[in-house]
């Protein structure tokens, strides 16, 4: 079982490894010199060397990767071209705010997604059932922006229970903090809550034909028993997968409601920086952005052996 | 309540779908501490039956009738579903077909067993019912019970799952035990150990027994009384002997007569079903083809005369069936390895064994069966014979063809000139493609005008119209379906036919049936068979020579009368008494 895990762990901190190279690549490989964007357009030749030399061009890639990458490893992104500022914190403040977005909208989602689900495959054939299940259909087919803007118009422009857009720092103003987060993490987590309802249902639905749910119901235990004790956590691994992979998207995807309710999330400031031709800065917004996809993948991985011990006899 | 009350009464049984009937009011009792049996082909309502006694039947179906178990006064079809839950289990319990996947895979097969007995409360706590689980494990012969409770169901074998469901089913003494096809997805000796651990369970505590079963050895071998099921209806109810002996309706005869592998007709067939069984409509009726008179002079003379060898413990490698001249297959010291996943990162992966030093011959034109168990090596032999997999060592000739270490362009010719047919024949045809294009398949070089004639030609010889070639698949019965694969087998015209398994899927009258075929089809092609299969008895009718395989190994090599009646090695002699037939289990009943 921790072998199984440290041998996850390896492969993950491969693949990081190997993201880094390609993210260094694709960006050094990108048409244009470095220097010359950084100074613009009307720089001479002499200044735009000089800028070479000072961001370290002139030195051969593997150094340059290996410079970079054993900065990044310690926390150093380097220094933006445009601001002339450290690139770390930037990131790692908008990084902390796209995070706590994307996890409060996933627990909004599970919550939902969970009961109804599970409701929707137990009352399959009923009237109410096939109702609730057209309703998540409706909701897998609105787009998060859409249903962004119609939760301001409502909660904050009409009754003006909640504020439209901006973001407070939980540290200076918990409060405050928490009325900024509902309306996105609610229009963030409602489109993922449908989609993933579906999921459930058909996970459930899936469970509630096998053999061991029939064994459970000749034990004795009622329809709604057998599926709880039994048909849960084999229903929950293919959830799992579809889950981990929503979090994936939603961490770059927030983006477009990062833009409807102004929050200044890692999403806005990746477009931000490729606006601005800030490269440095968009190499490490990249990785950190790969990174954190691996580690949920990894994530998920781990949960799978939790929940299935056939695969914890070293697969 | 007096002796006379029967444990379980069904009457007049009716279950049906929206659209149409599937019982026709079925009644019959079970009296306390009676052991009977259920037996007809697939789709005539055997497990319609216990689903409805239990309680369990699928939303779209409704039944009618009475269902009374002895100590409740409720009808069983009426009661409610809490009262239902209370007798589940309980009062009454169930053992399914699957033993793979009828238990709870992420759950400790002790916790398994003990929740049985916490959800009746019949065990005070959940510890003590844990405890009681063990106690269990060990009644039902499990080794290391105490450790068994702690493994989850994927480390247990097929037979370990069913002895822990039997634990489960037994765990609150019911009045009434179903089982449905309890042993059928198991080896044969691990069948007949799980049989008499089910006699003696029943038995011992005096529990009603409902065993439905496709196989009338095993209704023989446990119980007293048989029921006979056809299309929805019980067609003969009496002692198992008599049944067995001497059946009264046409179609129990006809089901005893094409179980029976050992007795053929006049022309050396076996017996087949001249009555309609689960046809589709528009189907092609199976044709008996005549047999011509040089092939049954084959039959009787074959080509090469095996010598009947055994391999000794601790003795050198025999090679099997030595054929002189230019045998069409010829295996010497075939070994073949596996490395399990896993591993550490320091230790190598464990090695299997799938087969250790195997050399044999099969002659041109015999008839050669390989019979063993799950886990013997006998697919794996199968699949390197067809070049499907390559050897780790050791050398494989077919039809003067080296197979070890062959590129696939060299191995062009080699497959249009062997070709298999699979065990099941729900999964080897694309349910995508029609038929005339699985057919045409393995053709090449061929224009489809010509294609096509050929397929028409093919479909006819296994008994199959011409009208069947713009079908799919799944319109298709079982048997015709294996037709259809041998179709498929046979278009190349190739010299080597090898069967994996090819008639277990099927209710015995269709056996009756491909295995006809497949007797006729080798004669006329003059093809040289290898017959894979767990089953002797199929063998002993197909085939001119077996060789039994065990762990790896040939361990005995002959004649198949002679290894049938005289066999060597103990493993065979094992698997002999494990498969008897029809013969002798009425000379067992009887007696």
């Amino acid at each position: 079982m921790v072998f199984v895990v440290l041998r996850r762990l390896g492969v993950f901190a491969t693949t990081v490894v190997v993201a880094s190279v390609v993210t260094f690549l694709m960006l050094s490989i990108l048409p244009g010199n470095a220097a010359r964007i950084a100074l613009g357009v009307q720089a001479t030749e002499a200044d735009v060397a000089a800028q070479a030399t000072a961001m370290g061009l002139d030195r051969p890639a593997i150094v340059r990767y290996l410079d970079w990458f054993g900065h990044v490893l310690i926390g150093d992104f380097g220094t933006s071209t445009v601001s002339r500022q450290a690139i770390g914190p930037e990131i790692t403040d908008s990084l902390g705010i796209t995070v706590i977005l994307v996890l409060t909208s996933v627990v909004l989602a599970l919550l939902f997604a969970i009961p109804f689900g599970i409701l929707t495959a137990v009352r399959q054939r009923k009237l109410d059932g096939a109702i609730l299940s057209g309703i998540s259909q409706i909701g897998v087919a609105v787009p998060g922006f859409l249903a962004g803007m119609l939760l301001v118009t409502v909660f904050a422009v009409t009754l003006r229970w909640l504020p439209a857009g901006g973001w407070v720092d939980p540290g200076e103003n918990f409060g405050e903090f928490t009325l900024h987060l509902i309306l996105p993490a609610i229009a963030l987590g409602s489109v993922q809550g449908a989609v993933l309802s579906r999921y459930v249902r058909s996970s459930v639905l899936e469970v509630m034909r096998e053999d061991f749910i029939r064994t459970a119901r000749a034990k004795g235990l009622g329809a709604g028993r057998a599926l709880f004790r039994h048909g849960l956590r084999n229903a929950a691994v293919p959830v799992m997968t579809v889950l981990g992979l929503q979090i994936a998207t939603l961490l770059v995807g927030a983006v477009v409601i990062e833009r409807v309710f102004s929050i200044p999330g890692l999403g806005s400031l990746l477009l931000d920086k490729v606006a601005l031709r800030d490269l440095p800065a968009v190499q490490g917004i990249v990785l950190v952005l790969v990174v954190f996809v691996l580690a949920l993948n990894f994530l998920v991985d781990v949960a799978f052996t939790l929940i299935d011990p056939r695969l914890r006899s070293a697969a | 309540m007096t002796d006379s009350t029967p444990t379980l009464s069904v009457t007049d049984l009716r279950v049906g779908s929206p659209f149409t009937e599937l019982l026709h009011g079925i009644s019959f009792d079970i009296a306390a501490g009676e052991r009977v049996g259920l037996i007809g082909e697939s789709g005539s309502g055997k497990s319609l039956t216990a689903t409805s006694v239990m309680g369990l039947l699928p939303e779209t179906l409704t039944a009618t009738g009475t269902i009374r178990l002895n100590g409740v006064d409720a009808d069983l079809l009426s009661a409610g579903e809490r009262r239902l839950n209370s007798l589940r289990g309980n009062t009454m319990a169930m053992v399914f077909q699957e033993p793979m996947t009828a238990l709870n895979p992420l759950m400790r097969v002790g916790a398994q067993v003990a929740e049985i007995m916490t959800v009746h409360h019949t065990e005070r706590g959940r510890r003590q019912a844990r405890q009681r689980a063990v106690e269990l494990l060990a009644q039902v012969k499990l080794p290391n019970p105490a450790e068994a409770a702690l493994a989850f169901p994927h480390q247990l074998s097929g037979g370990q799952r069913q002895r822990v469901m039997l634990a489960m089913a037994m765990a609150n003494d019911p009045q009434l035990l179903l089982c449905d096809e309890p042993t059928t997805a198991l080896d044969v000796t691990v069948q007949a150990e799980v049989l008499k651990l089910i006699g003696n369970l029943v038995t011992d505590r005096g529990t009603a027994l409902l065993l439905i079963t496709h196989d009338i050895a095993v209704v023989a071998e446990v119980c007293q009384r048989v029921l006979v099921m056809y299309q929805g209806d019980i067609v003969e109810d009496g002692p198992v002997g008599r049944v067995l002996t001497a059946p009264q309706h046409p179609y129990t005869q006809k089901l005893i007569a094409a179980s029976d592998l050992s007795s053929v007709d006049d022309r050396g067939r076996l017996h087949t079903m001249s009555m309609p069984v689960v046809s589709t409509p528009g189907a092609a009726p199976s044709s008996p083809r005549p047999i011509q008179a040089d092939a049954t002079a084959a039959l009787t003379a074959p080509p090469h005369r095996a010598a009947h060898q055994c391999l000794e413990p601790d003795g050198p490698p025999i090679i099997f069936n030595e054929a002189t001249g230019a045998p069409a297959i010829s295996v010497r010291g075939l070994s073949r390895q596996y490395r399990r996943r896993g591993g550490g990162l320091f230790t190598p992966a464990p090695v299997v064994h799938g087969l250790r030093e195997v050399s044999f011959d099969v002659a041109e034109g015999q008839r050669f069966g390989i019979v063993g168990e799950s886990g013997s090596g006998k697919s794996t032999l199968m699949r390197i014979l067809c070049a499907l997999d390559q050897p780790t060592s050791g050398t494989v000739d077919v039809l003067g063809q080296s197979v070890d270490g062959a590129s696939e362009r060299q191995l062009r010719e080699f497959r249009s000139e062997v070709q298999i047919v699979f065990q099941d024949p729900m999964g080897s045809l694309d349910p995508r493609m029609r038929v005339r294009d699985i057919v045409a398949e393995p053709l090449r070089q061929v224009s489809r005008a010509e294609a096509l004639v050929r397929v028409e030609a093919q479909l006819a010889a296994v008994g199959l119209d011409a009208d069947v070639m713009h079908r799919h698949p799944h319109q298709f019965s079982g048997g015709q379906r294996q037709r259809i694969s041998i179709a498929r087998a046979l278009i190349t015209r190739p010299r080597v036919l090898v069967a994996d398994e090819a008639v277990s899927a099927l209710d015995v009258s269709v056996r009756a049936q491909v295995l006809n075929l497949l007797a006729d089809l080798v004669d006329e092609y003059r093809l040289t068979l290898v017959f894979v299969s767990h089953d002797l008895g199929v063998i002993r009718h197909l085939c001119d020579t077996v060789a039994v395989i065990s762990d790896g190994r040939i361990v005995e090599c002959g004649p198949t009368a002679s290894v049938y009646d005289r066999p060597l090695h103990p493993y065979t002699q094992q698997l002999v008494t494990a498969t008897p037939s029809m013969d002798e289990l009425a000379r067992r009943i009887t007696s």
